[in-house]
């Protein structure tokens, strides 16, 4: 709980006191033209009640003690899904009349209840104020504080102030998406598998490889126990086995992935495609993980696995992944092709300097590329697993090209497979209605652009899959499968 | 109940003290009726249009030319205007369920002592001092009077009812 006093904005008559205070002038008047002295003693001791009533108030409001809490009442919120929230007021101080509103953080609606709270409250009492709303969107919402509007007891003066409350809320996704993975989940059919010796990754299908020597830490029913009589030491069975291939889905969370002029956005679009994904390929017993990365670091980093919960484990790190960004024209950033030069002393010094400290993680840089969210992301999975991954990347290729084109073939080099679903901007934000001879030109040159890169990414034996925002998990899966015949 | 007969009250003061005559009758009745229905409803605002009509109608048909008289000023202030702000009150809690009860602060009641008795003190010196050759016990004495009363009021009451923050 927070609870702070931010700015007020002084003590102002209500319109009953305007009244009254006018009324107090006009009899002054009348008074005075028809020579009588009782309205002007009326006037007097309406004004002097006033005074009484605005003197009293201050003083309510220099001992002013109010504690303000809110809770919100749903462990998970989801999009376009109400959730309940109650604030919790209690009144220390003498304060007759408070209404209290609390601020809805903005692309909230309220859906049930009221926000505000108007009434008369005894000291030492406690009230609750109930409402449910509803985000429209993914996304983090602050509740910024509660605005207290204090009046005295015949509400002819108020004092408005602002409390700082601050709750941070993540919205996930909207419901439905889960649902409608896990029905692909179902539909689709998909089986990727690869020789490996690790029997984390068992199936039922492995054939014998040979003998070794035992290592401890080795099963007891692996152990050869004709070779251990024969040669007089343990050894060990060793298989080769077909193993469901683990599967890591890579999410672009940089900003060309999250602008938007409003309707569509390639980073909704790219979690509706990730949540579909991992759900297919958990399904089909693959070891599945996700990574998101932003321009410059790792946000996300599930490591691949088919536990029972791995996909709720997924799921609930959704709302960290950066909100879109709403603007009102979208350029295309183009595709930039040429790495930036790190050649001299200083600017290695400099990278090395400032990098770690932004991605919070120590590294030795020796290029401006490696010092990129998506470079990080391939190093860190490089280097903490041997076994052969199937990684799915989502990018609109628009961000860190040159150091994505170089984490490829870092990546490629120990032999993990590699597709790269991307999305086109333009589809995302061109309307019908601005096809106009220009625009097309544009488009058509930025597309041309965008194929050459992809020709430049499957010259490194990465399968590119170009998508549109209809398109769903399905169409992937069967891009896959095609793919891996 | 309570409010009705603070009503009754009000007229057959206002009635009393008045000359008994149809416009006079009429203008003390009528407001008092509004403030009546106004009850009956409960609407503040319906209250505040009754209450200013009882003050710019029904309290003028009482004349008081002279504070001087300070017996006559007395019963008039606890007979019409103590029961006239005791409406107020009522009115503007109206639409509350009761009153609430809180306990008078010490700076409230001690501000409003002190600047009555800078009104009073004030109202009474200042009638009988002559200053450069303006005596105030002229014929216009009542206008005076109430300009008096009016500035007194302003200058003690303004600084108050100004808008400041805390």
């Amino acid at each position: 709980m927070v609870n702070d006093r931010l700015e007020n904005q002084g003590l102002e008559s209500t319109p009953y006191g305007r009244v009254l205070l006018i009324l107090s002038c006009i009899l002054f008047v009348e008074a005075y033209f028809f020579t009588n002295l009782i309205p002007a003693f009326s006037a007097m001791a309406i004004i002097l009640y006033l005074v009484y009533t605005k003197i009293g108030l201050k003083n309510s409001i220099m001992n002013l003690d109010i504690d303000m809490e809110r809770t919100i009442l749903e462990k998970i919120l989801f999009a376009k899904k109400p959730f309940n929230i109650v604030l919790k007021i209690k009144n220390n101080s003498s304060i007759a009349h408070l209404e209290i509103e609390d601020e809805i953080p903005r692309g909230c609606s309220l859906r049930k209840g009221t926000n505000i709270y108007s009434a008369l409250i005894s000291p030492d009492k406690g009230y609750n104020i109930k409402y449910s709303i509803l985000a429209s969107e993914r996304g983090h919402y602050t509740f910024e504080g509660v605005r207290a509007t204090i009046k005295d007891k015949s509400k002819l003066f108020q004092y408005t102030m602002d409390w700082t409350l601050i709750s941070d809320v993540r919205v996930h996704s909207d419901i439905d998406l889960i649902k409608e993975a896990k029905t692909m989940a179902k539909t689709e059919k998909l089986e990727m598998t690869v020789k490996t010796k690790d029997r984390v990754m068992k199936t039922e299908n492995y054939e014998f490889d040979g003998i070794r020597d035992y290592i401890p830490g080795d099963r007891l029913k692996d152990i050869e126990w004709k070779s251990t009589l024969r040669l007089s030491k343990p050894m060990t069975k060793m298989y080769e086995e077909e193993a469901a291939i683990p599967a890591i889905v890579l999410l672009d969370c940089s900003k060309s992935m999250r602008k938007t002029k409003g309707e569509k956005s390639k980073i909704d679009h790219g979690i509706q495609l990730s949540l579909q994904l991992i759900k297919i390929f958990l399904s089909w017993e693959h070891p599945s993980g996700f990574i998101a990365f932003d321009e410059y670091r790792l946000l996300i980093d599930i490591i691949p696995s088919k536990k029972r919960r791995q996909f709720e484990k997924i799921f609930n790190t959704l709302p960290y992944i950066p909100d879109r960004i709403l603007v009102n024209e979208y350029h295309s950033y183009g595709f930039p092709w040429e790495p930036i030069p790190l050649n001299t002393e200083p600017e290695k010094q400099f990278i090395n300097i400032i990098v770690p400290f932004h991605i919070k993680r120590k590294r030795e840089y020796t290029k401006a590329t490696q010092a990129t969210g998506i470079y990080e992301a391939m190093w860190g999975l490089i280097s903490t697993t041997k076994a052969n991954h199937f990684i799915m990347l989502i990018t609109d290729l628009e961000t860190n090209f040159p150091s994505l084109y170089q984490a490829l073939k870092l990546v490629r080099k120990y032999r993990h497979r590699i597709v790269i679903i991307t999305p086109f901007t333009q589809w995302y934000d061109t309307h019908s209605e601005e096809l106009y001879p220009n625009r097309l030109e544009t488009i058509y040159r930025s597309y041309t652009e965008k194929q050459i890169i992809i020709k430049k990414l499957r010259g490194l034996g990465v399968k590119v899959i170009e998508i549109t925002p209809q398109d769903r998990g399905r169409k992937v899966i069967k891009e896959i499968e095609r793919s891996s015949r | 109940m309570k409010k009705q007969l603070l009503l009754v009250y009000l007229a057959i003061v206002l009635l009393l003290q008045s000359k008994i005559e149809p416009l006079s009758t009429i203008l003390i009745i009528s407001p008092l009726v509004i403030l009546s229905y106004a009850f009956l409803i409960k609407k503040t605002t319906l209250g505040i249009v009754g209450f200013a009509l009882f003050q710019l109608l029904a309290f003028p048909v009482v004349k008081l030319l002279n504070y001087e008289n300070i017996g006559g000023t007395l019963f008039i202030i606890i007979t019409m205007i103590i029961p006239s702000l005791i409406l107020l009150e009522i009115i503007l809690n109206l639409e509350n369920n009761k009153i609430p009860k809180i306990k008078p602060k010490a700076a409230p009641m001690l501000t409003i002592v002190l600047i009555l008795t800078i009104i009073i003190v004030m109202m009474f010196v200042l009638t009988q001092i002559s200053l450069f050759n303006i005596y105030l016990q002229t014929v216009e004495a009542t206008t005076i009077q109430i300009l008096i009363l009016a500035s007194i009021t302003i200058i003690t009451c303004t600084p108050f009812l100004e808008r400041r923050k805390i």
